[in-house]
Order: C-alpha cells, then sequence, then structure tokens
C-alpha cells in the first residue's frame, strides 16, 4: 500500500478528487471531509458515477447530523479526529482506501506542527493497516504545512 | 570453767537474736507497693487525666514512717513523659489516690505508670501499663481528611475518564456504523 499526497490548483480540486476516487472501483472508502458537507461531497461524486454505497464519511464541515452512518468531527479535535479514522481502518475489513479533502484546511483551526503530528499519526498508521491514502490540498494554501509532511507520503505530486 | 560455758551460750544466744533480728529489719525495709488502675484508665487519650490508687503496705509493721511516692508515666522507651512526688506518712498500710495528666501531644502507643517508694527504709518500685489511643478528634480530622482525599481523587478521575470514556463511545458509534453499512452491502 501507499500513501500521496496530491496538490492541486483549487479549481482542479474536485475533479482530481473525483477521478482519484474513480480509481478505487469496489473498494470501501473513508472519506475525511474538511471542505464541504457530507452531503454537498457524496452528491458530487454521485453525480460522477461513483458507488457512495460503500464509502465511510467523516464531516468536519457540518454539525448538523442528518445521517446516523456519518459522523460529524469538529475540524479543531484533531484526536478526535485521529481515533475516528485509526478505528474506521481498524474496523473495515479487507482492502480500503482514505481520501483527505483538503489538508490545508486544517490550518484554519489548529497549528502547523498540531496538523504535521495528524498527519504523520494517521499515514503510520494508514501505512501500518494496508490502506491506500491520498491527501489533496491546493496549490496556494498552507506551503509551510507541504513543507513539514512531504516526507510522510510515499508520493507526492503537483498538478 | 561453766562461767565461760555460760558465756559461750550467751554469745551463742546474742547472735542468733541479732540474726533473727536483722532478717525482720531487711524484710521490713521493702513496702509492698501495688498500683490499681481502673479499666476506664487502661485505654485513655493525649490530654486526659490518669487516676490511679497507690496501694503501700509497710511489711515492717513498726512505726510511722514518712516515705516519697514518685510516681510517673513512661513511653515505651522508659522516658517519663509526666511525673510528679508526693510524701506521706505510712504505718502499716495505706492508699494513695494520684493523677497524672497526659500532656496534648503525647502518641498514641504503650505506656507504663511507674511508682517509686522511697524511705528511710529503701526503695520499692511498682509498674502498670497504660495504653494512649488517638483522640476522637485527631480521628475525626482523619477522617475528614481521607474523605476529602476521596472526594478529590474520584473527581480526578472522573475528569481523567471523561476523554477516555469519549473514545470508547465513539468507537463503539465507528463501530456500528461500519458493521451497520456492511451488513447493507
Amino acid at each position: 500500500m501507499t500513501s500521496q499526497l496530491t496538490i492541486t490548483a483549487v479549481e482542479k480540486l474536485q475533479s482530481e478528487i473525483t477521478s482519484k476516487t474513480k480509481t478505487f472501483k469496489n473498494k470501501i472508502g473513508i472519506y475525511v471531509s474538511l471542505n464541504k458537507t457530507q452531503k454537498s461531497t457524496e452528491e458530487l461524486l454521485q453525480k460522477s458515477g461513483i458507488d457512495t454505497s460503500k464509502m465511510f464519511f467523516i464531516d468536519c464541515v457540518s454539525k448538523e447530523k442528518v445521517r446516523e452512518d456519518v459522523l460529524h468531527i469538529p475540524p479543531e479535535d484533531l484526536d478526535k479526529l485521529s481515533t475516528a479514522i485509526q478505528t474506521f481502518i481498524k474496523d473495515i475489513p479487507g482492502e480500503k482506501f482514505m481520501i483527505i479533502d483538503a489538508l490545508s484546511t486544517l490550518l484554519i483551526y489548529n497549528n502547523e506542527n498540531k496538523v504535521a503530528k495528524f498527519v504523520q499519526d494517521i499515514t503510520d498508521y494508514a501505512s501500518e493497516n494496508q490502506v491506500y491514502v491520498v491527501a489533496f490540498s491546493p496549490k496556494t494554501q498552507g506551503e509551510e504545512l507541504l513543507n513539514k509532511i512531504f516526507n510522510f507520503f510515499d508520493t507526492v505530486e503537483k498538478k | 570453767m561453766l562461767s565461760a560455758n555460760r558465756l559461750i551460750l550467751i554469745i551463742a544466744i546474742i547472735l542468733v537474736i541479732c540474726s533473727v533480728s536483722s532478717i525482720i529489719v531487711s524484710a521490713a525495709q521493702s513496702f509492698n507497693v501495688e498500683i490499681e488502675l481502673p479499666d476506664s484508665y487502661k485505654n485513655v487519650n493525649p490530654g486526659n487525666d490518669v487516676w490511679f490508687t497507690i496501694k503501700l503496705l509497710n511489711l515492717a509493721n513498726t512505726q510511722r514512717v514518712d516515705v516519697t511516692l514518685n510516681y510517673e508515666i513512661a513511653d515505651s522507651n522508659g522516658k517519663s513523659i509526666i511525673h510528679n512526688t508526693k510524701t506521706v506518712a505510712i504505718e502499716t498500710q495505706a492508699s494513695f489516690v494520684a493523677d497524672l495528666k497526659l500532656p496534648e501531644n503525647s502518641l498514641p502507643g504503650d505506656y507504663n505508670i511507674n511508682v517509686v517508694v522511697n524511705s528511710s527504709m529503701g526503695e520499692s518500685t511498682a509498674t502498670t501499663a497504660l495504653k494512649v489511643s488517638a483522640s476522637k478528634n485527631d480521628m475525626m480530622l482523619y477522617y475528614v481528611l481521607a474523605g476529602v482525599i476521596g472526594l478529590v481523587l474520584i473527581i480526578f478521575f472522573v475528569i481523567k475518564s471523561r476523554p477516555i470514556l469519549k473514545k470508547i463511545k465513539l468507537k463503539m458509534k465507528i463501530n456500528k456504523i461500519v458493521k451497520d453499512k456492511l451488513k447493507k452491502n
């Protein structure tokens, strides 16, 4: 398994996420949504023909609980977010992937070092449990953070 | 010759009389001393009075003599923590009521009441055991202190365990989400 950081222009972000998610076809996925609500993310993915029935959403944008199967975690609570991701990884059997959309959003609520530590914990845990991780970040945001977390990913793609 | 024999006999009789007399005097030199400590004073708290009776028996049973009573309470190491002295006259036998006030700072433990009787005929002693317990106020303080410490520990435990409980709750919730979703698929 591997981990990948994709840095792309803001306007291309959604299309990159969609095309990457499509590559995982029948695998079970965890989607950490930091930019959009679960509802709008799911709608966008479904519009692109992606089956979201096998996806577990962690919604860090909306606080309102709409669906029982969606977790709402405030983006400033990185400990809780980390625990939730690790529990999903542990509980979901078989091959799985994880999308983080988008890392730099965490900088609005947390300092760089905390976010860097969070990324390190998540990529380490994912690597130990053979989970494919793809984290996205817009080009213009959080350059300092991106410099700190480059090394935690197996590959870094700049588009 | 006869006179000499009689002299020897007289000397012998005198010696025997002197010897017996010496034994009697020796016996008379010691007093029989007893301490009577009521049950209610066998276990006391610091700061309390300890009342007891000193019983003296003049074994010589001859004449009235002045005696000095030295009495004290000593700890298990023999260190006197309070003492008193009294001079009394005694003929054949007598009882004296004495009291000693335990210092407030006496530590709980085993103590002795020691009585020493001094007179021109010599010295006699007696000892009896006494127990000092922690005072009720001290015990109350301990209970209050233990209660406060217990309460602080409970509060500390509750505060400390809250994040752990939250984590467990979150994990259980995720476990349910995963199970339900996988069942549907």
